[in-house]
Formats: C-alpha cells, structure tokens, sequence
C-alpha cells in the first residue's frame, strides 16, 4: 500500500476527529468568552464575597493542570456521594464542561488587563457628560477593553486549538485520538504528521481572523 | 443670584488636608481663573463642584439647590441634576479614542438629552464651526493634534449646553505653539459670557480673559480680585512670591 492510499484510507477517520476538536473549541469559545467577562465584572464588584469567591476559582483553575481537571469531572466527579448522580457525564459534555470553567478563568484575566489599560479619564469623560454605568460600560469602556484585551484574546485562543488534545486523556475521539488509534493499528508514524497538519491548518485559519479582527479595530482609531 | 457658592469647604486624602475651609461665590457670566502652584488644591476644588471627588464638610449650593450641605450629599437624582449643568474640559481632554469626532460629540447627548437627531446634528456642526475644526468630523481622536483634541473636547462639553463650563489646566499638556489655539477659543466662550472657571498655569491669558483671579496656596484662597488687583498690586506676600516664580 503506498503513501497516498494509505492518507486517503486514515483521512475519513482523522477528519471525524477533528469535527469533535471544532466542536469542542466552538463550545469553549462560545461559552468561556461571556463567561469571562461576567467573571472580571464580579472579581471587580465591590460585594466582597463575590469578588473572593471568583478569585478563588481563578485561583484553581490556574493553579491546577488542565489534565486533572478533566479527569476530574469525568472519573472521580461520578463517585462523589449524593451529588454525583447528577454529574455523571459523556465524555463530550465533561470535556466541554472542563475547558469551558479553564478557559473562562483565563479569558477572566485578559479582560481584566483590558479593563485596567483604560485610563480613569475615560470614566470621568462619561461622568461629567452625565452618563450612566450602563452607558458609560457598553459605549465607551467595553470597546476600549477589547480591542487591548483582543491579542491576548487571539494568543488564547490558538492555545485552546491545541489543548483540546488534552481530552485524548477521557479518550474522547478528538484528533490525538484518532492518530494515536491509528499509528497502533498500522504501525505506521505517517498519522501523527496528519495530525500536526490538521492542528497547523486550523491554527492558520485561526491566525488569519485574528489578524482581520484586530486590523479592524486599528482602522476604528486611525 | 450666584451660580455656584461655596461655603467652607474641607476635603482630605488620608492624612494630607487638601482643601481648608474653603468659601467663593461664582456669578452668572463670570470667568473665574483659579491659579497657584501644583498641590494647591485649585484641580481638587474644581473636580468637588463636578462631583468627582467628594468634600468632607462644608456646602455646594449650584443656582441655591444643594449639592452637598454641611457635609452632606443631596441624592444621587439631584446631584445629577445639577451636575448636568455643568460641563468640564480635562487637562487630558479624556475623548473617546473608539469614536470619530462627531461621535463624541453626540454620544452624550443622545443617549441622555434624547434630543432628536437633526437637533444634534445641527448643533454639532454649528459647534466644530466655532472651535474651527468642522473639516475633522469624520476623524478619529488619534489622527488630531493636542491642540485640536482639546478644542474637541471643548466642543463636546459645550453639546450638552452646560451653564458653567470648568477647565482642568486646559492647556497643561500641549506644546507650547498649540496653547494659543485653546486659549483662543476660550477666549471667545468669555466674550460671549459663558459662565467659566478655569484652573490655569497661564498666567497671561488668566490676567487678559478672568472677571476674577483667586490665588490658592496649601489649600487656602490666600488671596483673590480683579486680574489689575492680583498680578500688579498684590497684598499678599506668598502672592507676590508665586507670581514672581512664575514669571521667571
């Protein structure tokens, strides 16, 4: 069997593993973006309590591997007494659960820096003009925020792309998972380098938005 | 009837007094400079009638209705009110860097006047008219000199038509060849009897434009009068020694 018919016979398989890898990064993204900012906008309310208990989970979420915290919510989260009944999931929805609660910690901290990077003038301007919190947030601090919060932003999101090989570990059938079933079946390296293609190409498109994204919001200033 | 009255104002940072039992009437149609050396407290008494920072003891009263009264602050609604009609100029003009000029300038009032769009429109270009950068509605705060982003920031100020219009050390930060340009405008916004109290480093324009000259020192008014009273014969003699300093 020659090089090409072996690609065109792994292919189908890689392919229906890069579908979950799209998945799950779209799920993330989707949900750990909102997430975020609700956490940046609760670390700075001035209820305390709030505040602490989200530094807490920003905290943890930090602080512990994102391979633990997987294998957490799918192996061990199960054998808790009482509330593990209600935890026990498949394999697609702990992985999401897992990267979504990660993800929402560190895009917490982007925004956060974004929010910093404004100057305190910004919020005096809007004061003086008689703006409220609402209007002064969505008109004139938020767009600010995220056009710095935005390389981060982008920087995250590619690593996100390629974490997502993490939850080869609860054996979701992701890429990694597919070319690792492969390469032991047929004994053959060529399925890793499939895999590297793939993560390569959507990291490229990846990289491409970005660029679009943040050469819009430059345009906006000059 | 005044303005603005003051009457005992006291404000502290921690520890550092910075306004002491300060008192001063502003009258409709008078242009007040506020001078003195940095640390004076001039910036902080401005920013306390704006409410952007809050006084300790004493009372703002703006046309009779209290901000604050001995200390304490009328309710959010009514502070509002009265804050509403006044506008202030920062010395970082402070625009908005995500929005053209003309968004700046109708941000505020459409979103808390609720005046209809023509209205605004109208007024916006009557208003970039007269700080002379009608030909700049489409740019965006970056692309504009200092001296142009001020005068920006003048034209937004004036969009919600305060009454009394404060200038935090308007011209502070601007290249010297730039200053001219502001000044000019607000010279203009005096000749038409625009209510102003400015917080200036410029001692030249405060003698030539100011009704009324008050001299702040360690967060005292030491000493205050006409512009001839002030900068020729002063009583004081920390005046005479601040004014001596800054004319060098």
């Amino acid at each position: 069997m020659d090089l090409y018919q072996y690609f065109m016979k792994v292919i189908p398989f890689m392919l229906s593993g890069m579908k979950t890898t799209l998945a799950l990064g779209a799920v993330t993204i989707l949900f750990s973006l909102p997430l975020g900012f609700l956490t940046t906008l609760g670390v700075r309310s001035r209820f305390k309590p709030l505040s602490w208990l989200l530094e807490a989970y920003i905290y943890v979420m930090r602080g512990t591997p994102l391979m633990l915290q997987l294998m957490f919510l799918y192996y061990s989260l199960p054998y808790v007494p009482v509330i593990g009944k209600l935890f026990t999931m498949n394999r697609f929805m702990a992985a999401s659960v897992a990267f979504i609660l990660n993800y929402a910690a560190y895009f917490g901290e982007i925004f956060r820096g974004g929010f910093l990077a404004v100057p305190k003038g910004q919020y005096e301007a809007c004061q003086v003009l008689g703006l409220n919190r609402w209007q002064t947030m969505t008109r004139v601090i938020m767009p600010q925020m995220f056009r710095v919060a935005l390389p981060s932003i982008s920087n995250e999101t590619i690593t996100l792309v390629k974490d997502t090989a993490l939850a080869y570990v609860i054996a979701l059938p992701e890429i990694m998972h597919a070319a690792k079933a492969a390469v032991s079946r047929d004994a053959v390296p060529a399925p890793y380098l499939y895999a590297a293609a793939l993560y390569l190409l959507m990291t490229f498109v990846l990289t491409l938005v970005f660029k679009k994204l943040e050469q819009r919001y430059r345009l906006q200033e000059k | 009837m005044n303005i603005i009255e003051a009457k005992n104002i006291k404000k502290s940072f921690g520890d550092q007094e910075v306004l002491k039992d300060i008192s001063f009437k502003i009258h409709p149609g008078e242009v007040v400079a506020l001078i003195g050396s940095s640390g004076s407290g001039k910036s902080t008494l401005l920013r306390c009638l704006i409410d952007l920072e809050k006084i300790d003891e004493g009372t703002i009263l703006m046309e009779g209705k209290p901000l604050v009264r001995d200390g304490r602050y009328s309710d959010k609604k009514a502070i509002r009110e009265l804050t509403s009609k006044m506008g202030m100029v920062f010395q970082q003009f402070n625009l908005f860097p995500n929005m053209s000029v003309r968004d700046n300038l109708m941000l505020a009032p459409r979103l808390v006047k609720k005046e209809s769009e023509p209205v605004l429109e109208e007024r916006c270009q009557r208003l970039l008219q007269k700080v002379g950068l009608a030909p700049k509605a489409n740019a965006y705060p970056a692309l504009l000199s200092g001296g142009e982003q001020q005068r920006v920031a003048i034209a937004r100020a004036l969009m919600m038509e305060p009454e009394i219009l404060l200038f935090d050390e308007p011209t502070s930060s601007l290249d010297p060849e730039l200053t001219g340009e502001v000044l000019q405008v607000i010279k203009q916004l005096a000749d038409e009897h625009m209510t102003m109290v400015l917080v200036t480093h410029e001692m030249g324009f405060a003698k030539e434009a100011a009704h009324r000259v008050i001299f702040m020192d360690q967060g005292c008014i030491e000493e205050e009068g006409t512009p001839d009273q002030i900068f020729n014969h002063p009583q004081k003699e920390r005046t005479r020694l601040f004014l001596m300093s800054s004319y060098k």
